[in-house]
């Protein structure tokens, strides 16, 4: 992440006489993120220095959310929140592995990780949205990576549909659901939409735009249309079922998407994964399946083909010639596509069985 | 007083609120959640104590009940029909929240006070039942049941 603005505190410094500044951790609009020691706690937290016009309005709302969503493991955890020379210093939680956009831009993530990471993001959009609080921001960059699974950063941007409070006026516009891009409608819908985005591109390795986004700003127009999903696309190597549950999420109409974070953790929940393929370059996959390696590779010996080798040995299964490489290549990723999923597993995008359960949540406009 | 009556099977956690009186229960809601028995432990048990959680934040304040299955023979099932009701344990510790442990040869007729066979009792007493609901909601059902007041 670059910055504009030059570093708002220097590595060695130390604010309040509380945060020994280590290293810079990000950037972004809002302002910047910083490894520090906690000199009173002994603890090494993330210190996120917001830059906003009401820093003390910004600092209440923090603590209120913090102490609506503590103790999720699923939810990075804010520590506390000070008030610093026209910024908001927010303290949480330093999660060592990084966020899901490091790992997207340093190595291909398997699509059974990525689904497990998104399944334990939707377990706290769940667990926000029942306290009335709607991200806003979910993308790579907002799921962190931590020994125990992944957790959800930053509700920087989070809103109360309900009362209207917010800290900032502002969302991520990319992932913005039609309905939250063009009349600012937020609810756990919206949510459910960025959620399935955010897996859209991890399952693309997409840790950037590339040329969705461009300069010329014409891609607002597909977000305002729910086009984004569909630029997005997905590549041959996605299971169909995924592919369906994807498209669930990411309808464009608001009526048509999963309408709650555990809907879509359940129809995630019915993927039974067979193999973790790893992409190890553009011709060849690999994975251990029941304790024995296993190679998908497009081979160009003259004639175009796919081999499959499972513990050294050649097997006949998805061993073919193809006319063209873009075939073969098509059918390499379609033979991961086809063994990434337990085969016997009957599943569909359908939404779980309704039932008479009251619905809890505050509604939601 | 409302009551959680959890069921598992393989693949398939059920769970079932009811409210009123033993003498007079009332169907509150039963859902489905399924899962792969077959993944690691680790993701098992973190996918027990994340949905456990989410069914109690549904409803809250509610007390809690659970059939455990004496069924498992093998370690695998153990995993999938035992471990989980540890975990429900320890989320009730962790939320301070009545929790009760029976077996399905707890459901007599005389803890029910019921004549008819338990599954038929469900559909013949508990008012506001679904039209449909197969046994393991009523397992769910009957956990929740028992464990209503007198």
């Amino acid at each position: 992440m670059n910055s504009p603005l030059p570093l708002l505190v220097q590595p060695g410094q130390v604010i309040l006489n509380k945060y020994q500044v280590l290293k810079p951790l990000g950037a972004g609009r809002y302002g910047q993120v910083f490894q520090v020691r906690n000199l009173n706690l002994g603890l090494i937290s993330a210190l996120k220095i917001v830059l906003v016009t009401e820093p003390d309005r910004h600092k209440a709302v923090v603590e209120a959310q913090a102490q609506s969503l503590c103790g999720h493991d699923h939810v990075v955890e804010v520590r506390t929140a000070d008030v610093f020379d026209s910024s908001v210093l927010i303290e949480m939680e330093f999660v060592e592995g990084g966020s899901l956009g490091d790992r997207l831009l340093r190595e291909f993530v398997p699509v059974a990780d990525s689904v497990s990471y998104v399944k334990h993001i939707l377990y706290a959009l769940e667990h926000a949205h029942a306290r009335g609080i709607v991200h806003r921001d979910v993308k790579p960059g907002n799921i962190m990576l931590a020994p125990n699974g992944a957790k959800l950063s930053d509700f920087g941007t989070a809103t109360h549909p309900s009362t209207g409070i917010s800290v900032i006026d502002e969302f991520y516009m990319p992932h913005a659901s039609p309905e939250a891009a063009n009349g600012g409608s937020f609810s756990p819908a919206s949510d459910v939409y960025a959620t399935g985005l955010t897996l859209m591109r991890a399952i693309n390795n997409m840790a950037a735009w590339g040329h969705i986004i461009t300069d010329d700003g014409s891609w607002r127009n597909e977000v305002a249309n729910g086009g984004i999903p569909a630029l997005v696309g997905f590549p041959d190597y996605v299971p169909t079922p995924l592919k369906k549950i994807l498209n669930t999420a990411c309808a464009p109409g608001y009526g048509d998407r999963y309408p709650r974070a555990a809907a879509f953790r359940q129809a995630l929940e019915r993927l039974r994964f067979a193999r973790r393929w790893v992409r190890l370059g553009p011709d060849e996959w690999s994975c251990e399946h029941a304790g024995k390696p296993e190679i998908l590779r497009y081979l160009d010996g003259g004639q175009p083909r796919t081999e499959y080798v499972v513990n050294g040995r050649r097997r006949t299964e998805f061993c073919r010639t193809f006319p063209t490489e873009r075939e073969a290549r098509r059918a390499l990723e379609r033979a991961v596509a086809s063994t990434t999923l337990v085969s016997t597993t009957r599943m569909t995008a359908r939404r779980p069985s309704r039932t008479k359960i009251p619905d809890e949540l505050p509604a939601y406009g | 007083m409302s009551v959680i009556g959890f069921n598992i099977k393989k693949g398939e956690l059920w769970y079932c609120i009811l409210e009123g009186t033993r003498g007079a229960p009332v169907y509150v809601g039963h859902d489905r959640h399924r899962f792969d028995a077959a993944q690691p432990r680790t993701e098992l048990a973190n996918y027990f104590k994340q949905t456990f959680s989410e069914v109690i934040d549904r409803a809250p304040g509610s007390r809690l009940a659970y059939r455990l299955s004496l069924e498992a023979k093998k370690a695998d099932q153990v995993a999938y029909l035992t471990f989980p009701f540890g975990i429900l344990n320890l989320v009730a510790h962790e939320r301070g929240l009545h929790i009760r442990e029976y077996v399905t040869q707890s459901f007599t007729a005389k803890a029910l006070g019921v004549k008819d066979d338990k599954f038929a009792a469900c559909d013949a007493l508990i008012s506001g039942r679904p039209g449909k609901w197969d046994k393991d909601a009523k397992l769910a059902a009957l956990s929740a049941w028992v464990s209503l007041d007198e």
